[in-house]
């Protein structure tokens, strides 16, 4: 009979045992289900992540930032021009998904599509090589899309380039895998097709390849042979026979400065460098993983492989299963603690990814840019209000403030709250010297000067900022601009390119059959009889843009036009015009006012306490509040006149919204 | 493994009987023997009727604007198969084999096209026959053009490109992709030829140069030739310097105009590798340009403006009037005569610019317009044609304007090399964009209705975004292909030329032609 003591020790030894047997089973568990669900929470965090906080439809109408932002037409003239080059299918295939950044979801799709495609095959090429302690490496191309992605620089042709070189190489080891004889077949196969279709990232496929076939398998000669054939493709089909130049032969689509990284003019934070560093990183491990066998003496894999075999096969031992070749640990609690820390790892370096690079002010710049187009102008308001204005007028700000003015106007607020803003004179117009060399700016002035009457004007911008992008929202302009001028033969173009897009093709259509009905029935189009009735009429030359000039001429011609009115006053304002300010407030009521917007007033009083003399107010009359503030304004302004600097704050604190603190400190948008 | 090739096998020969079968069947209409007479003429584009079409041209592709569900058209002449094509979509596409014998057959002929509507009650509606006529002389085989999306400070992909009027096949001659999106533009060929050849190059990177393409040399030139003529000898080539200006109107439907500030000309004497100019091709109070050489290399034409102003400010567009003139010149002393004036202005009331004279020396054609040189983006130019032989019978230049001119700009014209068609770019259909179109002239120097330049898919003009500028004739085509020009464009070695002006005024101590020298000082 056993004892107690006994009894308990088996009891505690069985009990140990089921413990033992339960962890190690629920490592197993987590060995199999954990871990490919920790890389599935990373992509779905990634893909709400792309789809809410980067939102991809800000890329698609980033007009003018991004202006090479692929356009798509479904005609077979378009693909046909991708035909004549090494990479143009590729580039038709990313022109084609690149459309779907029209809507953030669904743009969100294709890029987490993307990097979970790269997260793959780099996972199946560490596992090819052997460095399963390097398989962290799979996450390098996700978290570089991340950080591109975060700091809102379009590089999917090149990323792509890159996956396909991956595929292809991932491919080529499982074909090749079992036959030594037909690597070399399948090799040049591989090689003409993938070179063909992704240009010069085939030279990463070759690399792979090379690599692999020297280190891993032990094949030099077949190791030379790809080597000579790597460089020679892009020579013989590149060069000799799509007849490109040869440093176009052997670069097509790779990150090479002026051509992809070209997307972005300057990409910030080393995005440039860490594509190349994305390009490098297998060809260097391959190399360094394949230098330390040879060094430490561990020969190729298929040796190896045939070592173990052999030695296994003399033991009479059953083939081992090939997962025990993974260093996987038979301790439970070690595998779960390294889970743990991986996964930990994992999301903290992806959050430090994503704070490093994430960049708010390029968002709120695109934000205002969508929803300007987008004609959502709370949204515009809402988003500039985000942006951070810095102390020297620039590019960005000035394509804020443009935007915000516009928004403004469409809010029926320009006159109240425009010096609530930071304003910038040449922001009103986008009259900064960069005018005619920026598409941004091109672009940026199309709709407000269409809004304005001033289609001709739109019109230039327009067709100077095409050559470089044809984008749908540019040809939907265009074509409207061009049935409002009866430029049918022109508007019938613009359509019939809008009708071989993917999401602008009804629209586009319906135009198109009304156009070859009766194009008389488009006065009865609400868009175009609009544009026909603040359209400038008037025909005269001109060398350079005179806005006030062709403001009056607009007023001439519809008394109606309230935005050329609007836009005319804060000319005036901005540019302390206040004689001419004045003499043009009968005009308020040709628009309805039934009492003077809040600046008009504060100029109004500055101007009367400046020449010392009433303004003719045409039957309005200044409120109390207006007069209250501005005695307040001059009070405070009196009283620290002689220390102006030292008051400063103070000021732009109580009066940075107003006028008058624009007028003597030409800054606004200063009251907190 | 060899089960399941065989299975693929038989998926593969299922699908490709079933093809067979889908063409076979979907195919399958018979001949049209009853149908509905329609009264009205059918509505088809490109507008291919009523016209006189060369005998060697690619099929006359054409889309029917009629609603219908199945539609037939029946091509036919004197000798010769009746071509009959169906489509569903209204797109005839016809086969080229079959239509190159057609026309070849029936030169001289008649050629017509039947076609028939099948509507929604499944009836077939025939409308009137469509005649067009086919000439006896062929159209040069090539034709040149520039392919840019019309703009002017910026842009982005265009080229030069060779078009087989024959086929519908297309190639470039230089596209700027090959040398980093420079800018491409004014060609010229020596009568028709594509063994002589001037293209223009202004690249950021690589320099403005021009390529002078002679047989299988290819030099390029330290400088822009801008409008340029080859005399027919080959021994000099005439060329503008342009100092243009680029401004806007504020509501007229092309927005973009330029007007020249100042221009002359000047040659480039292909022996001595020289550049010149005479007193009477570049004076300091005219503007020259677009100059032209007559068949027989005695006659110089160019448009000529007096410079009235003082100040470049003062300058007002619409006061620049163009006179046609001519000087004449003799190859082997490279003596320049006196200036004639062919056409006035004054007489005329238009501005007479791109002066073209036919390879026999009969006709010259020229734009007019309401001001100014810019011709393109002036809705007013007008193709003019001049009787040459006749003015010398008579002394008086007699000029008239050509029916198949538009409301919109026609312009950029060159004469085949047997001078009876022209090419001319317009912008009749299509606004800003401009297109080529063809017009047969016969002897009487009458002028047909012009056809558009046929293209594969006739609906193509409908979403091309291009404009095809200076159209030019070639007999054969420029063997030369785009990297090896380029290679040229992007290459170090460059023909340094000195300049005989600064725009139109003369360089202290430079050569002009010897034999000008006592000239310029009077």
């Amino acid at each position: 009979m056993k004892s107690s003591h006994e009894l308990n020790g088996h009891s505690i030894r069985s009990w140990r045992g089921c413990w033992s047997t339960c962890l190690k089973n629920l490592a197993m568990l987590i060995s199999k289900f954990c871990r490919p669900a920790a890389g599935s929470v990373f992509f779905v965090l990634f893909y709400l992540y792309i789809w809410l906080e980067i939102e991809p439809c800000l890329l698609y109408h980033g007009g003018g930032w991004f202006n090479r932002f692929p356009v798509f037409f479904t005609d077979w003239w378009f693909f046909r021009k991708f035909l004549s080059y090494p990479g143009g299918l590729l580039e038709y295939l990313c022109s084609f998904l690149s459309q779907f950044f029209y809507c953030s979801w669904a743009g969100g799709l294709v890029v987490t599509l993307q990097a979970w495609l790269i997260y793959l095959c780099t996972n199946y090429y560490i596992k090819a090589i052997g460095a399963y302690r390097l398989r962290f490496i799979r996450f390098i191309g996700p978290l570089f899309l991340l950080a591109a992605y975060s700091q809102y620089i379009y590089l999917f042709p090149t990323t792509m380039a890159f996956l396909a070189a991956l595929i292809f190489s991932c491919v080529y080891l499982k074909t090749t895998s079992k036959s030594k004889m037909s690597g070399p077949i399948y090799f040049l196969i591989f090689s003409i097709i993938l070179y063909v279709a992704a240009g010069g990232a085939y030279l990463l496929f070759g690399v792979l390849c090379v690599i692999y076939e020297f280190f891993f398998r032990g094949r030099h000669r077949t190791g030379f042979l790809y080597l000579v054939l790597a460089a020679g493709i892009p020579y013989l089909i590149g060069a000799l026979i799509f007849g490109q130049r040869l440093f176009d032969a052997f670069t097509e689509l790779l990150p090479v400065p002026w051509k992809s990284i070209g997307y972005e003019a300057s990409p910030k934070k080393m995005i440039g460098e860490m594509l190349y560093g994305l390009y490098l990183s297998l060809p260097l491990i391959g190399l360094v993983v394949g230098l330390w066998r040879v060094l430490t003496g561990r020969g190729t894999l298929s040796s190896q492989k045939a070592a173990e075999s052999s030695s296994q096969s003399s033991r009479g031992e059953k083939k081992p299963n090939v997962k025990s070749a993974k260093p996987d640990s038979s301790y439970p609690g070690s595998a779960i603690a390294k889970w743990r820390i991986g996964s930990i790892a994992l999301f903290l370096f992806t959050g430090a990814v994503i704070s490093f690079w994430h960049n708010s002010q390029n968002k709120c710049l695109l934000a205002v840019v969508y929803y300007d187009w987008q004609k959502k102008w709370p949204q515009v308001l809402a988003a500039a209000r985000r942006y951070r204005y810095g102390n020297s007028l620039t590019q960005r700000s000035c394509f804020i403030t443009h935007s915000v003015n516009h928004a403004l106007y469409h809010t029926g607020r320009l006159g109240y709250e425009m010096f609530s803003y930071p304003q910038h004179l040449p922001a009103l117009f986008m009259t900064i010297p960069e005018r005619t060399q920026s598409e941004t700016i091109l672009w940026k002035i199309v709709d407000s000067h269409i809004d304005l009457g001033l289609i001709n004007v739109a019109e230039n911008a327009m067709t100077e900022a095409i050559q470089l992008s044809k984008h749908p929202l540019l040809f939907k302009r265009l074509a409207l601009i061009s049935m409002a001028k009866a430029n049918y033969g022109a508007a019938r173009v613009y359509l019939g390119a809008l009708s071989r897009t993917l999401f602008y093709s009804h629209w586009a259509n319906k135009y198109l059959d009304l156009l070859e009905t009766d194009p008389n029935r488009l006065s009865e189009d609400e868009d175009i009889r609009g544009l026909r009735r603040i359209m400038l009429r008037n025909e005269f030359a001109y060398s350079e843009v005179k806005y006030e000039k062709l403001l009056l001429q607009l007023l001439a011609e519809n008394r109606q036009n309230q935005m050329a009115f609007e836009y005319l006053m804060a000319l005036y304002l901005m540019s302390r015009h206040l004689d001419k300010f004045s003499e043009n407030l009968y005009r308020l009521k040709d628009f309805g006012y039934t009492q003077i917007p809040r600046h008009y007033e504060e100029a109004i009083l500055l101007y009367r306490a400046m020449i010392g003399k009433q303004v003719v107010l045409h039957g309005f009359s200044i409120s109390a509040d207006s007069i209250n503030r501005f005695k307040e304004f001059s009070r405070d302004y009196r009283l620290y006149k002689q220390y102006r600097q030292a008051v400063y704050g103070r000021l732009a604190e109580k009066h940075g919204d107003s006028y008058y603190f624009y007028y003597f400190y030409n800054r606004s948008g200063m009251k907190k | 493994m060899r089960t399941r090739c065989r299975n693929l096998f038989r998926l593969v020969l299922l699908v490709i009987l079933a093809a067979a079968a889908w063409c076979v069947f979907d195919h399958r209409d018979g001949p049209i023997e009853r149908y509905v007479s329609v009264e009205r003429s059918i509505k088809i584009w490109p507008d291919y009727s009523g016209t006189v079409i060369p005998p060697n041209i690619a099929p006359l592709n054409f889309l029917i604007k009629e609603s219908g569900g199945r539609y037939c058209v029946k091509i036919y002449s004197k000798d010769g198969r009746v071509i009959e094509v169906f489509s569903k979509t209204g797109s005839i596409i016809i086969p080229a084999g079959r239509w190159h014998q057609l026309l070849n057959m029936n030169r001289g002929r008649e050629l017509y096209f039947d076609i028939f509507v099948k509507t929604q009650n499944s009836r077939w509606s025939r409308f009137p026959t469509i005649t067009n006529k086919i000439a006896s002389e062929d159209i040069d085989n090539f034709l040149v053009y520039r392919k840019i999306y019309p703009g002017h400070s910026k842009w982005g992909q265009m080229g030069i490109y060779q078009r087989n009027l024959e086929t519908c096949d297309e190639s470039a001659i230089l596209e700027n992709r090959f040398f980093e999106n420079g800018c491409v533009n004014c060609h010229s060929f020596r009568r028709n030829l594509p063994d002589k050849m001037l293209i223009d190059i202004r690249s950021t990177k690589y320099g403005v140069s021009a390529l002078l393409i002679e047989s299988e040399t290819i030099t390029k030139i330290g400088r822009k030739l801008g409008f340029t003529t080859w005399h027919p000898s080959g021994r000099l080539i005439v060329c503008s310097i342009n100092k243009p200006r680029l401004f806007f109107h504020s509501s007229r439907s092309y927005v973009q105009d330029i007007l020249e500030v100042d221009s002359g000309l000047i040659y480039y004497m292909l022996d001595s590798r020289t550049m010149e100019t005479s007193p009477s091709i570049c004076k300091k109070d005219r503007l020259e340009t677009f100059p032209e050489w007559s068949p027989d290399g005695r006659w110089l034409y160019f448009s000529s403006a007096p410079k009235w102003w003082k100040d470049e400010n003062e300058i007002k567009h619409d006061k620049i009037m163009y006179d046609l003139v001519r000087v004449s010149y003799d190859v082997n002393t490279g003596q320049w005569g006196p200036v004639e004036t062919v056409l006035s202005a004054a007489e005329t009331g238009l501005s007479i610019i791109q002066p073209r004279v036919s390879p026999d020396g009969r006709w010259l054609l020229a734009c007019m317009c309401t001001y100014g040189t810019w011709v393109t983006h002036n809705m007013t130019s007008d193709l003019y044609m001049i009787d040459i032989e006749a003015a010398k019978r008579t002394g008086r230049y007699e000029y008239r304007r050509l029916d198949i001119n538009s409301d919109r700009s026609e312009s950029w014209h060159s004469w085949s090399s047997n001078s009876r068609w022209i090419v001319f770019s317009s912008k009749m259909d299509y606004d800003i964009f401009t297109k080529p179109y063809f017009s047969y002239i016969d002897n009487e120097g009458r002028v047909y209705k012009p056809l558009l330049l046929p293209q594969k898919d006739p609906r193509f003009y409908d979403f091309c975004l291009d404009s095809f500028l200076v159209p030019e004739f070639i007999t054969a085509p420029v063997s030369k292909t785009s990297e090896k020009l380029a290679r040229i464009v992007r290459g170090r070695e460059t023909l340094t030329v000195e300049m005989p002006v600064t725009m139109a005024t003369p360089v202290t101590g430079k050569s002009f032609g010897t034999k000008d020298k006592e000239l310029w000082r009077e």
